[in-house]
């Protein structure tokens, strides 16, 4: 193994590389930041600048892009209410609220060391149980997943504050918004009433900008003198390492829920956030402190999502299966230079993978460095007054909705959604239920009908495996802990 | 209060998916082999859960009035920010329609351009060389980005000979 690391490290310590990886990074974290585009649109507009590369600066640019994307979703989450990732919209709960106490910088600072100490755990993860983790997600069929997805859905009641009713009220939306479209078993259309455009279901993006983007942006228009105000403020108060290595329990526990979620391919950053942010309050001696501002909470939501990075870089490499969108994208890459990602590359190409290990932690670093160097220019952009920089958020939310699908459509979803979101903030009806149930949803849903279609209609399926019962049990503890946690703090009150 | 009608309002709206619109909205096979495995069945179970959390918020917001009446408190608001009268939400609200149905005819770029304007005037910024700036900058910006960076097609409409 040393050898393989001494190989790669010579084949990745080379300028295009580093170069490559660096731009990667900074271009993840700019596009991340911006409400209206993705992660998955930052990796779009770097792919034609790696048909000229050679593999490794190639790949590296794509993983770079990726990471810089996994944070820079969080800074426009902290700064204005708007996530530009959905797995930021968890670190918003927290970051938000420190942002308005005057501790934009703080929180910052702690989405970034969350999101590098993440990142770092899951290259870690990659380099040295790739093999025993890709084995292990190979376990994991329609039945494992589905119970996954049952607790990661209870979740719900954690994101929803006091207000769990609500949760489960405006989770249920979610749900019946993504059973839109064609049903993938029978062929047949679901809630398009005929109409072209919703065959294809309702897409994520616009769902994402219009609940927490746009109502952010029509909120400034209900106060009077709210446009000439200030965004946020970054604050004079850094975090120091004390602080941040307090909440080690936390990091250390959002990593490995990170790493055990991005193994299985087609969960995503998302569920991994809120779980980490949902156990990290379940666990925590003052529960109801998350959702005010407490920056145990940006620590969870950010290596939650951060370490499902290097994570789902295993399925890809030890099986050749992209575990997402962007991994996919990355697994083209990789077929453009002639490589095929797989057991087989293990063996014929192991100074490449053992470069790209290389190259992800080098990555994790020069993030660390990026983000530093970035906040005192965030803090510039968030002196802007409100009433210039909000309706800019909106002409991005529109151009950020329609290129998705290049689909008119999508902007009409956006806005829709931005009203539902607006009503749902005047009603205190918590907005990231909706978010993470329409992401899980179709997973649900796919995975519970494929494993009925596996048994021949036998219920029996989900109790067969070890799996299924240790998820089954993990939802009812996480039921029951949340009902008695209630009932205690109704005690107490 | 507010909870006990909003209960209601979702009980209501949970009987109207189930009722309604999914036997107009779903087109289900003649034969299933087994109901779990119809395209209905999963909104079903969808509605059902709105309609029993609807009926617990109900039940939970009727047991709280009984127990200590009605009557929320509000929030209190500073002088800074007090809450606006009908016109400013209803024309920042309004304004979406003719944005969107001008980017429809139009493109992306000039509608924004106007929508930018309009919404920031509506904030409060009454600067003209700020608003005409910013107001044409930024979308120029944006759509540059997407159309010679992203190599996404934007449609611009009358001003695509001039950005192509």
């Amino acid at each position: 193994m040393i050898e393989n690391l001494l190989a790669g490290a010579a084949l990745f310590a080379d300028v295009h590389s580093i170069l490559a990886l660096f731009v990667g990074v900074i271009i993840g974290v700019i596009i991340g930041a911006i409400p209206g585009m993705s992660t998955v649109l930052a990796v779009a507009v770097v792919l034609p600048f790696t048909f000229t590369l050679a593999p490794i600066p190639a790949i590296l640019l794509l993983a770079g892009v990726y990471k810089g994307g996994m944070y820079g979703g969080s800074i426009s989450a902290i700064l204005i209410n708007s996530p530009g990732t959905p797995a930021a919209s968890c670190t918003m709960l927290d970051g938000y609220p420190m942002a308005t106490q005057g501790k934009g910088r703080k929180a910052l600072q702690m989405s970034l060391y969350a999101s590098c100490f993440g990142d770092m755990v899951s290259n870690i993860a990659l380099i040295l149980f790739a093999a025993w983790l890709a084995s292990f997600a190979l376990n994991f069929g329609a039945p494992e997943l589905f119970t996954l997805v049952v607790f990661s859905l209870t979740i719900v009641a954690s994101v929803s504050g006091d207000q769990i009713l609500k949760g489960v009220i405006t989770a249920s939306i979610g749900l019946a918004l993504a059973t839109v479209g064609t049903d993938f078993i029978a062929g047949t259309q679901r809630f398009s009433f005929d109409y072209t455009p919703l065959r294809g279901g309702i897409s994520l993006v616009p769902v994402l900008i219009g609940l927490f983007a746009l109502p952010e942006v029509l909120r400034i228009y209900f106060r009077s003198k709210a446009g000439n105000k200030v965004v946020a403020v970054l604050g004079s108060d850094g975090l120091s390492v004390r602080e941040f290595f307090q909440h080690w329990r936390t990091l250390l526990r959002g990593s490995f829920i990170g790493v055990v979620l991005g193994v299985i391919p087609g969960l995503g950053a998302t569920p991994a956030a809120f779980l980490s942010y949902g156990e990290a309050r379940r666990l925590s001696r003052d529960p109801n402190s998350f959702g005010k501002g407490n920056p145990e909470g940006v620590a969870a939501a950010e290596v939650g999502n951060s370490s499902v990075g290097g994570a789902t870089m295993i399925p890809l490499l030890a099986l050749g299966i992209p575990g997402d969108v962007i991994t996919a994208v990355i697994l083209g890459a990789f077929m453009i230079h002639g490589l095929q990602p797989g057991p087989l590359l293990f063996q014929s190409n192991i100074d490449v993978i053992y470069a790209l290990f290389m190259g992800l932690m080098a990555g994790s670093l020069m993030l660390m460095a990026v983000g530093m160097l970035l906040i005192p220019t965030l803090g510039r952009i968030i002196r802007v007054q409100r009433a210039l920089l909000l309706p800019g958020v909106l002409v991005l939310s529109v151009y950020g909705s329609y290129a998705v699908n290049n689909s008119f459509i999508d902007v009409l979803t956006m806005m829709i959604m931005g009203v539902i979101g607006l009503l749902m903030v005047a009603f205190a009806f918590p907005r990231a239920p909706l978010l993470i149930a329409f992401v899980l949803g179709p997973l649900l849903e796919d995975n519970f009908r494929q494993s009925l279609l596996m048994s021949q209609g036998s219920w029996n399926i989900f109790f067969n495996s070890p799996i299924t019962w240790l998820f089954w049990t993990l939802t009812v503890l996480s039921i029951v802990g949340t009902v008695l946690t209630r009932m205690r703090a109704r005690k107490g009150a | 209060m507010r909870d006990l009608i909003e209960g209601v309002i979702f009980v209501f709206i949970g009987l109207f998916v189930m009722y309604w619109l999914i036997p107009a909205g779903v087109q289900v096979p003649s034969r299933m082999p087994n109901p779990a495995l119809s395209p209905a069945f999963w909104p079903g179970i969808v509605s059902g859960l709105l309609i029993a959390s609807g009926a617990l918020l109900t039940i939970q917001s009727g047991v709280r009035l009984l127990r200590f009446g009605g009557g929320q408190k509000k929030p209190e608001v500073s002088g800074e920010e007090l809450p606006v009268g009908f016109l400013k939400p209803a024309l920042a609200l309004g304004l979406l329609v003719p944005y969107y149905l001008a980017c429809l005819y139009l493109g992306l770029l000039i509608p924004s351009i106007f929508a930018y304007v309009a919404y920031a005037f509506l904030a409060g910024q009454r600067s003209v060389p700020v608003l005409l700036c910013s107001g044409v900058l930024l979308p120029v910006a944006v759509t540059l980005f997407f159309v010679k960076i992203a190599n996404i097609l934007i449609p611009v409409g009358p001003l695509d000979g001039l950005i192509r």
